[in-house]
């Protein structure tokens, strides 16, 4: 697996934990006086927030993905998970803690909003 | 009738399974074209030159425009949406101080932005070009060219070929006296070719060519518009028109041009040119018309009565709150035009509603700019016999017309209903003006002419409601002699200033004339000013009168050298405090009359004058200067222009506005009128063909419009330069068709649409995301128009079944509020609120309906929304035939839209209604109706809530109406008439003609005549007495004739004279003897003369009155009541509710309206809400068949309420109700 890419930085290191990726069913249910009545609203990746957990992470994939968190845009993100999907994803959250004296990164935690996904 | 699904929607919705579907979308109220735009920015420098704007690959919509001067630099603006063209964002690029022309740009090969633009230096040009990323960022830039000793130069535009790649930009200039149009390409935008001139055939080389465009097409022809200076006039004024030229070959051939428009005089031309391609075979022509001045006269698209009318204004004036001119023809109408949009409004004569007097329809009637209008209000009076006394306002912004007739004009039906004035002989108004400061409408009338001149002057508050209204008189001056007063008869003119405690009036003519100033607040004179008393004064009078600061302005009439006035030509200046008088006399033109007429005071203190010879002219009396506004110093003009007689000015917007014999023009003190306009194009046997040209943008300084279609919609969106006083500004619109807000619904918020039987509109609510963009004041949103008050918004529901998506319409609605809060750290959603259209009806006062006579309710609601709504009755009304229906009399007058249907739908047990698609309807309120849908478990029931807390104890409803016809009624005797007089000894023998009222329209039955006082005399003793008898003679029972007959006694008064003569002669007897004398001839001519007194004194007064019963019509009440005697038992008390109804005539119409509401009295005793899952079936006015969750019966409900929310829930599964249905309702059984 090749790793993956956000915007135009490909990462140096793909994080340790990653959930898969899979669309989310939005449903709705409630108990009526003799039944139950469900609301599916139907599956997909919009608003999915996906969490990437990083425990060490080298200060210049740091600067590299910080600069993406900064600019505060949407961008292209490619899992290269296997299917083939790329998404349009709002980096949402980027936080780590400092490793010992160096400038490395430890505990890095990157989350992504889902927008949409990119149609080929 | 209940709501039939499609049967897999029904079958789906019978479930409990639901995969739910929303559709929002949003659409302008009406058309969006023409636009009325907003401002891209807010920036108070100079935007111009927008270039025609593109559609980027990545979806963007891009373009730039000229900013500045600021201080003395130029940029170029770079604008650019999102890809979602939602919101735009601005890139500056700052330039030299250079005048920066025109700008146009393409997309680059590689998605780059090429601009070219022109920067001119004197005679020196400036071609250059940049490359900026789409995002704004720039690449790189070069001067392409520098073309030197040019006196002219226009463009450029610029392309990309499609087929080859290659870039062409054309530009036109002077060369020698010719014009020519010029290319230079590129093959990759950094090296460009030299110059060559396009070989064009059909054009005049000494033409100027300007404002060059150039499109490719799908085909891959180039088109080339451009436009065309044919001739110039004598005073430098242009004839421009639109012309084209195709290429077939990538620009290296040109076709003959053609002509596009046809413009003929040079005060309306064409400039400006952009095409679009919107689709293969079709397009867009946008060009700028131009005009020296706005026209509107009988040629105007709603002029009433059309191209046969007469347009002669004779007054005129500029509402400035509303926007709106008034002007009153010479014949029949008043015409409203919009100056924002230079369209007829409304109009009024004797046809319309509310219509003129038919008086106006007489055909030699004439107003002679006597009337002074200001405001929303409109004066008409006029001294047109047999009206003299007679005149109308009219309310422009509430559209009524009110009537002040001073007297009675029997031959018009017309009675007097004005209290506190009185007539002379010849009394005739002469004069009106409108007092906005203190609400008043003045008059100014003259009496008597020759015999018993005088002039009185008072007013009628205009908050006086009537019906009569109380005339207040102010002045009374009879010091004025018969010459003055013809003076102010036809051309006479009154003004009051309130703020000076001011009154003034002015007359012109062929003799003496005079102006008078009195102090208003006493009706006192102050002075008086005509030759005789100040040899200075112009003999024969003033057109128009102006007071400021002490001193009166007024044009001189007519010059004379005579009367020493031979220097007297102008403007005179009467100082009122030292009495001197002055002239000014008009710079701009040298004559004798300069005809200076009625006066406008400017903010900035100037007088605006009009001038029948010369136009406007414009007066400064701090410098003493002046300027004119005529065909001679505006090209381009029409030389109609030149008679003037009435001025009005805009300051806002700096126009000013004329009144002449030609309708109503306006010129811009700051230039010439431009408004874009577009025609479709359409490509067809190897040419494009244009349609009329419609305005594509509502104002009229709004100009050099480009705009560009959406590649997927085609919808349009433009940007043009709107001009406001001296500023330019770039204002964009679109026209998005529907725009499906389906993806900004917010999760988590209800989408809730609530429908009553109340009568109330049909409510909808829901929150969408980007509020940002759809904020009406974010400027650089591209979005923020769609969700305007008023706007559209379509809702249907549905489900997914199948992959197949199945919609049931949920209505259509208008906007009627948002909002939007922008906190730190929260996401802006905004919240919008809507009704169906019957909200705007609430507000919709109808002065007076058509009158109803035996129609059916159905077709009098049909009637109604037909007459005052855009619905029809085919494709916007399905209006039942109401059960029970009877006809019904009746017209409305002041009364709400919505509150007419109301109270028939009220009369017959029905409620109104707006259906899902949007039709108006309406549907029976009642225990028997046929049920809708049947519920045969609980399955679907929420929770279900017995509530009857809403419902009052009404046991009793009564129902008072009226029988249809009238029933004579004669009422108590009364004192009907008095009659007063003098009988004496020459005899008298006189019929008087007694009418029971002064309209004479009082029927009197059983007259009796009481005698309060008479003459008895000795004389009439013996002559046998008066004699008084009251004749019931008239049939139509309007008058009677008392005969009043006192015997002559001059007769006895010729005998006694005779005898008293004759007896003169007679000798009294003397007694010699006695020494005693028997006067018997004293004593006999001494009795005759006692008898000649007692027949002269016999006279004395006489005083009856008539005494009758009044005979009158009245409708009989008819009642009837219903009675809830179950409850009257229960509580022991009977509460009834009276209700009249003026739609019931019979007592069984009292009955069924009665019944009916003690129905819904004893219904909402019954009332309970039901929550359940929604099933799109289900209606208001539905009755629905439940199963009682506890006992398991049936129990049917009518609906009388219905909220539906949907809830699209948070990302993931949660437990909550999506789609519910919300049910008010009455238990039935």
């Amino acid at each position: 697996m090749s790793n993956m890419v956000l915007g135009s930085y490909t990462f140096a290191a793909n994080p340790s934990n990653m959930p898969a990726i899979n669309k989310v069913l939005d449903i709705a249910y409630t108990k009526t006086y003799s039944s139950v009545a469900t609301f599916s609203w139907g599956t997909s990746y919009v608003g999915l927030e996906l969490t990437l957990k990083w425990e060490h992470m080298r200060n210049t994939q740091w600067d590299s993905l910080d600069a993406i968190y900064q600019a505060d845009a949407d961008v292209v993100f490619d899992p290269q998970d296997g299917e083939s999907k790329t998404f349009n994803v709002h980096v949402v959250s980027f936080n780590g803690d400092h490793y010992l004296d160096v400038t490395d990164r430890e505990n890095v935690v990157m989350v992504l909003l889902f927008r949409s996904e990119v149609v080929a | 009738m209940s709501l039939t699904l499609d049967a897999t929607l029904q079958a789906n919705q019978d479930g409990l399974e639901r995969h739910p579907i929303v559709d929002i979308t949003a659409q302008a109220a009406t058309t969006a074209i023409p636009f009325y735009g907003s401002l891209l920015t807010s920036e108070t420098v100079n935007e111009k030159s927008p270039a025609p704007p593109i559609n980027h690959s990545s979806g963007r919509i891009c373009g730039a425009y000229v900013y500045g001067p600021d201080g003395s630099a130029y940029s170029l603006k770079y604008i650019y949406s999102d890809v979602n063209r939602s919101y735009y964002t601005t890139a500056t690029f700052a330039l030299g101080t250079y005048n920066a022309i025109g700008v146009s740009l393409c997309e680059l090969v590689d998605g780059n932005i090429g601009l070219v633009w022109l920067e001119q230096n004197g005679t020196t040009y400036y071609l250059k070009q940049r490359i900026i990323t789409v995002a704004g960022t720039a690449v790189s830039n070069a001067t392409i060219a520098t073309l030197s000793s040019l006196s002219f130069m226009s463009g450029p535009a610029l392309i990309r070929d499609a087929e080859t790649n290659g870039y062409t930009l054309i530009y036109t200039k002077i060369s020698g006296s010719d014009y020519y149009a010029y290319k230079r390409t590129s093959t990759d935008f950094a090296t460009w070719a030299s110059e060559s001139q396009l070989s064009i055939a059909g054009l005049t080389s000494t033409w100027k060519l300007f404002d060059p465009d150039l499109k490719q097409v799908t085909n891959y022809d180039y088109v080339l518009s451009f436009a065309v200076v044919e001739s110039v006039g004598p005073n430098g004024e242009e004839l421009s028109n639109i012309y084209q030229s195709i290429s077939t070959d990538g620009g290296a051939n040109w076709g003959t041009a053609t002509k596009i428009t046809n413009y003929t005089q040079y005060s309306e031309i064409a400039t400006h040119p952009v095409f679009v391609e919107k689709e293969e075979n079709s397009g867009y022509l946008v060009i700028n018309e131009k005009k020296a001045a706005l026209y509107c006269n009988y040629l105007t698209s709603g002029w009433p009565g059309g191209a046969t009318a007469y347009d002669k204004v004779q007054s005129m004036h500029f509402d400035s709150t509303n926007g709106k001119i008034y002007a009153l023809m010479d014949v029949k109408t008043v015409v409203q035009i919009d100056v924002s949009t230079w369209t007829i409004t409304n109009s009024w004569s004797t046809s319309t509603t509310p219509a003129l007097h038919s008086f106006f329809d007489y055909s030699s009637i004439y107003f002679w700019r006597m009337n002074h209008s200001a405001g929303q209000y409109v004066v008409i009076g006029t001294h047109t016999s047999p009206a003299t006394n007679f005149c109308q306002l009219i309310d422009g912004e509430n559209n009524t017309i009110t009537t002040y007739a001073f007297e009675n004009i029997e031959s018009y039906s017309v009675t007097a209903n004005v209290s506190g004035w009185s007539s002379t002989a010849n009394t005739a108004m002469q004069g009106t003006f409108i007092d906005l400061t203190n609400n008043r409408i003045w008059f100014m009338f003259s009496d008597g002419s020759t015999f018993y001149p005088q002039i009185r002057i008072g007013y009628i508050s205009l908050t006086d409601s009537g019906p009569t209204y109380e005339y207040h008189e102010v002045v009374t001056d009879s010091d004025i002699n018969d010459n003055e007063l013809t003076g102010l008869n036809r051309y006479g003119e009154i003004k009051v200033y309130p703020s000076d405690d001011l009154i003034i009036i002015n007359g012109y003519g062929s003799y003496e004339r005079s102006l008078a100033i009195y102090t208003l607040s006493t009706g006192v004179r102050q002075k008086k000013y005509k030759y005789s008393d100040y040899p200075q004064f112009p003999y024969y009078g003033v057109i128009g009168n102006h007071y400021k600061g002490g001193k009166v302005y007024g044009g001189v009439y007519q010059y004379t050298s005579l009367y020493g006035q031979e220097n007297i030509r102008g403007l005179v200046i009467i100082d009122t405090e030292t009495d001197i008088i002055t002239y000014s006399r008009p710079s701009y033109a040298t004559l004798d009359d300069y005809k200076l007429g009625r006066f406008h005071e400017m903010a900035d203190g100037r007088f605006l004058i009009a001038s029948s010879v010369s136009g406007v002219v414009i007066y400064d009396p701090v410098a003493d200067t002046w300027e004119a506004y005529n065909s001679t110093t505006i090209p381009g003009l029409n030389t109609d222009f030149n008679s003037i007689y009435l001025v009005d000015y805009d300051e806002t917007n700096d126009l000013i506005f004329c009144g002449g014999d030609s309708g109503v023009d306006a010129i811009s003190v700051d230039g010439n009128f431009e408004q874009a306009q577009y025609s479709v194009a359409t490509y067809a046997g190897g040419a494009w063909s244009y349609g009329t040209a419609s305005n594509l943008v509502s104002g009229v300084v709004d100009y050099d419009a480009s705009i560009v279609c959406d590649p997927t919609s085609y919808g349009i969106t433009a940007f043009w330069v709107n001009r406001n006083g001296t500023e330019y500004s770039i204002k964009t619109g679109s026209d998005t068709g529907e725009f499906s807000l389906k993806d900004y619904i917010v999760r988590g918020k209800a989408i809730s649409i609530t429908r009553s039987i109340d009568g109330n509109p049909n409510q909808l609510s829901f929150t969408l995301s980007h509020g940002h963009l759809f904020d009406p004041f974010n400027n650089t949103s591209a979005w923020r128009s769609i969700l305007d008050k008023g706007n559209k918004v379509k809702v249907r529901f549905g489900e997914l079944i199948s992959d197949t998506e199945y919609w049931q319409d949920q209505g259509t609605f208008h906007i009627t509020s948002k909002k939007l809060q922008y906190k730190k750290g929260q996401y802006p959603t905004i919240q919008i609120k809507a009704q169906d259209i019957r909200y705007l009806w609430k507000d919709m006062n109808i002065v007076a309906t058509d009158y109803y006579d035996g129609q059916q309710p159905d077709d009098v609601i049909e009637d109604l929304l037909t007459d005052n709504t855009s619905l029809t009755v085919l494709s916007d009304m399905s209006v039942p035939t109401f059960d029970s229906a009877v006809e019904v009399d009746i017209q409305w007058t002041n009364t709400g839209l919505l509150d007419c249907v109301q109270q028939l739908c009220d009369r017959f047990g029905y409620f109104h209604r707006m259906t899902v698609d949007n039709k108006f309807s309406c549907r029976k309120i009642a225990s028997d109706n046929s049920l809708d849908h049947t519920y045969t478990n609980s399955n679907q029931i929420l929770s279900v809530s017995p509530d009857d807390s809403f419902s009052s104890f009404t046991n009793r409803v009564t129902v008072e109406g009226a029988e249809r016809d009238y029933s004579e009624v004669l009422y108590t005797e009364e004192r009907v008439a008095t009659l007063n007089g003098t009988v004496g000894w020459w005899g008298f023998d006189k019929d008087f003609t007694i009418y029971y009222s002064t309209d004479q329209s009082k029927r009197v039955r059983y007259p009796r005549l009481k005698v309060i006082e008479t003459t008895t005399s000795i004389g009439f003793e013996l002559a046998g007495n008066i004699s008084e008898q009251l004749i019931d003679s008239d049939a139509t029972e309007l008058s009677c004739v008392i005969r009043v007959e006192a015997p002559s006694l001059v007769p006895y008064l010729v005998a006694f004279v005779a005898a008293k003569e004759a007896s003169s002669w007679l000798f009294d007897e003397v007694i010699p003897y006695a020494e005693i004398t028997y006067r018997i001839g004293t004593a006999i001519c001494n009795i005759l003369s006692v008898g000649i007194m007692l027949i002269l004194g016999a006279c004395g007064n006489f005083q009856y009155e008539v005494w009758g019963q009044p005979v009158g019509e009245e409708k009989r009440s008819v009642e009837a009541t219903a009675d809830d005697e179950e409850l009257q038992g229960k509580i022991g008390y009977v509460l009834e509710e009276r209700i009249e109804d003026a739609l019931c005539f019979t007592v069984a119409e009292c009955q069924q309206v009665a019944d009916h509401e003690l129905f819904i009295s004893t219904a909402q005793q019954k009332r309970l809400s039901i929550e359940k899952v929604t099933h799109l079936q289900d209606e208001e006015g539905d009755t629905i068949r439940f199963v009682h969750p506890y006992s398991n019966q049936n129990m049917d409900v009518f609906v009388t309420e219905l909220t539906r929310e949907y809830v699209i829930p948070e990302a993931g599964s949660s437990e909550e109700a999506s789609c519910t249905d919300h049910i008010e309702g009455w238990y039935l059984s």
